[in-house]
């Protein structure tokens, strides 16, 4: 009979752990929810920053005062001043490119 | 029975009490045990408050949806901020920032009073409540002293903020927007410290764009929620839904559990796409501001749409208060307080166009039958003064140097602009025939454009039971007695660009809108006929021939696009009753490029000082918005003009693309 008793014990103190320990792991896991969610609200707000930044990066203003501090290799063709110039002062050179139809007599 | 055998009785007896009392016992201690593992694994709500566990809420910061352009350009944004606040009970109560605030003007300010206000809280309080509030004290200082270090608020401004602060208040905001580097010095201090200051998650409302647009974009309240344009019209797509979370704590911080049903999912507010452009926005704004200023004029309004669909590019409205002049526009005291409240003179104004208003009737003269079923004898045109019965005034041309004829084509009418030649073209009409000529172009209708709802204006055209001949139908047909707004003016002139169809204005509802889903598109496309095709493309011939030969031909005339438009001033009317002799409102619309129309625009400017014929003063705005938006749009110049090398290679369309 007293063996019975301890056994009966023995297995409802075994329950009560068990469902003790599924309690721990509940914890966590709501814990682990909380926290993840704390993170995309952070996570969102960053990237909303993040629109903001852009935004103000790409102000038309701010994309000319970008422009004008390229340096020159940077900037179209159009913009290119010193290529113009340095074009200009160059001499025509000499070919040595022969037209095929004039080789042949056309 | 025996001794032996009472004996074995009782212990018997004694060990059956023994078994069950064992037994009850365990039973006891299970059904505690399985109690504190139910308590423990699922404690009943009623509970919650007694557990020592607390409930708090954690909230979503949600974002109202972002206002663009319909380049993407952003025009409005929700930008992520904090704001820090201060709970001065922590530090000192009510009645003493009271006294402080009475006495010396702030904490510490002038410590010879500190002996005065200790003499009185040691009345009110007792030594010890003296002891524990100079304490406070000694901490405000010191909080105030090393915030003025950290992020830069003058101490003397935190303290006058905590000495003004009503009682009621839990806190008390130091800073509405800090800056990231600020918080993170704040946090870095606070080392997880709780001595009543709190950061709080907020959102600003950040405008971009165009200062003329600010009225279009509206503004939004510090709760949140619209008050004027778009932002307040279009609430509900904007608008965002905070969600939270509730959550059971230990005191010390640590999550128990998430309650049933305790998870309220939020939701970003719908980004919102306009249909206005800011670049050409921008250019209009530019321009116009800059004409009003030449001719010191008391405002202006110019209004640029795609004709083909209606989407409204640009929509300016600027006012200019003159202190030198008496000024008749109607004020708006409301854009000085803020331009985002300011009216919307484009939707809510109606004014008189004067000639613009010509080539609407002209072409709904022509299609009643003027000049077929009809004759119109061109010979009584402009000779002298037309004398109609019953009218109080004479009609005659005006201009900077009338026409004279000769009048071969009944076409010389509109491109000369000549008010006694509409005289006798609206002669054969009936009062019903005129007034539905007006009526078929949308006038006297609002264009419901999504903006202004029910303020817009409907324009004003009078009853058919008031309309005369000698003065309604005569006067409207040279853009006298008839009132509309800008809007309908560009909705109407889109007409002769799209072979007689009128599309439904619209300010939302950009075509590439429809991909991102979930966007209210606002009015569909729709298109109504107000002429037929041949009669709208005559009219069109004619109003290009207004560029070229007519009364646009100096100021209005581009030499890359083909325009083709029609110039207007009208007597400004007296609030005292009539028209001042002297004063006018000048206008053009104009559309190009004339073989496949991409832009339609229109200038109104109030009561300019220098100079007043329309084509004059609002003609060179049109011209540059109409040059400077369709480069914008990439659209290929369709002119070439002599001596212009750069254009040469760009094509050999005609300079007369009507085939003039």
């Amino acid at each position: 009979m007293f063996a019975k008793l301890t056994m009966l014990i023995l297995g409802l103190g075994l329950l009560a752990a068990l469902l003790l320990v599924n309690r721990q792991r509940r914890y966590e896991i709501v814990g682990e929810t909380v926290r993840l969610h704390a993170e995309i609200q952070q996570l969102q707000r960053a990237i909303q920053e993040r629109k903001v930044r852009v935004t103000e990066a790409t102000k038309p203003a701010e994309l000319e005062a970008m422009k004008n501090g390229l340096s020159e290799q940077w900037k179209s063709i159009g913009d290119r001043t010193q290529l113009f110039d340095q074009l200009e002062g160059l001499e025509v050179e000499k070919t040595t490119f022969v037209d095929p139809g004039m080789e042949l007599g056309g | 029975m025996t001794f032996e055998n009472r004996n074995q009785s009782i212990i018997n007896s004694t060990a059956r009490w023994g078994r069950l009392s064992v037994g009850l016992i365990a039973i006891g201690i299970a059904a505690t045990l399985f109690k504190v593992a139910w308590l423990k694994v699922d404690p009943p709500v009623q509970l919650g408050d007694r557990s020592g566990a607390e409930q708090r809420v954690n909230y979503e910061p949600r974002f109202r949806g972002e206002i663009t352009d319909r380049n993407g350009r952003t025009l409005a944004i929700d930008s992520p901020c904090w704001r820090l606040a201060l709970d001065p009970s922590y530090f000192c109560s009510h009645g003493y920032r009271k006294m402080v605030g009475e006495e010396a003007g702030e904490i510490g300010a002038r410590p010879d009073l500190d002996l005065v206000i200790d003499q009185k809280l040691t009345l009110l309080a007792g030594p010890l409540g003296l002891a524990q509030e100079q304490l406070r004290v000694h901490k405000l200082r010191t909080i105030t002293a090393k915030l003025d270090d950290l992020i830069g608020i003058p101490k003397r401004e935190l303290t006058r903020r905590l000495i003004d602060a009503p009682a009621t208040k839990q806190y008390v905001v130091l800073e509405k927007l800090l800056k990231e580097w600020q918080v993170d010095a704040i946090r870095s201090w606070l080392d997880g410290r709780n001595i009543g200051l709190l950061l709080e998650k907020r959102t600003e409302r950040r405008y971009y764009g165009p200062e003329s647009l600010q009225m279009i974009v509206g503004k939004c309240r510090d709760n949140g929620v619209g008050g004027s344009g778009i932002e307040q019209r279009r609430e509900e797509n904007l608008q965002s839904v905070r969600g939270e979370l509730k959550t059971r704590r230990t005191s010390r911080g640590t999550v128990i559990s998430i309650p049933m049903g305790s998870y309220e999912r939020g939701r970003h507010g719908t980004d919102f796409t306009l249909t206005i452009d800011a670049q050409i926005q921008l250019m209009a704004e530019e321009a116009l501001r800059a004409q009003i200023e030449v001719q010191n004029a008391g405002g202006g309004r110019c209004v640029v749409i795609d004709p083909s669909n209606g989407d409204i590019l640009a929509m300016v409205d600027i006012l200019n208060r003159r202190p030198d002049v008496e000024e008749v526009i109607l004020d708006d005291p409301m854009r000085r307080v803020e331009p985002k409240l300011g009216r919307d003179r484009n939707m809510i104004d109606a004014f008189e166009p004067g000639s613009t208003f010509k080539p609407f009737i002209w072409s709904g003269a022509l299609e009643a039958g003027v000049g077929t079923r009809h004759s119109v004898d061109l010979k009584r045109i402009n000779v002298e003064a037309v004398r109609i019965k019953g009218r109080r005034t004479t009609v005659k041309d005006a201009g900077i140097n009338a026409y004279r004829g000769p009048i071969k084509k009944i076409d010389t009418i509109l491109i000369k602009s000549l008010n006694t030649g509409m005289a006798e073209m609206v002669r054969k009409l009936s009062n019903q025939e005129m007034r539905s000529i007006v009526k078929r172009f949308g006038f006297g209708s609002r264009t419901n454009c999504g903006l202004a709802g029910a303020a817009e204006h409907p324009g004003q055209i009078t009853s058919l039971e008031n309309w005369s001949f000698a003065n309604t139908t005569i006067s409207v047909s040279f853009g006298h007695e008839v009132a509309v707004t800008t809007l309908q003016m560009v909705r109407a002139f889109s007409a002769f660009c799209c072979e007689g169809m009128m599309p439904q204005l619209r300010i939302s509802g950009h075509s590439d809108v429809a991909n991102k889903g979930g966007i209210d598109l606002g009015p569909h496309l729709l298109k109504t006929r107000a002429l037929n095709p041949e009669i709208a493309r005559r009219t069109k011939n004619a109003l290009r021939q207004v560029v070229l030969r007519g009364t646009l031909k100096n100021y209005g005339r581009s030499d890359r696009y083909s325009m083709f438009g029609k110039s207007g001033t009208a007597d400004l009317p007296n609030p005292k009753g009539g028209y001042f002799k002297d004063r006018y409102t000048s206008n053009v619309i104009a559309g190009a490029p004339f073989q496949d129309p991409r832009i339609v625009v229109y200038c109104v400017i109030d009561d300019p000082k220098k100079n007043h014929y329309g084509g004059q003063v609002a003609g060179p705005v049109v011209k540059q918005v109409v040059d400077a938006a369709l480069m914008h749009l990439g659209v290929k110049p369709d002119l070439v003009v002599e001596g212009a090398e750069h254009r040469a290679s760009l094509g050999t369309l005609p300079l007369h693309p009507g085939g003039e």
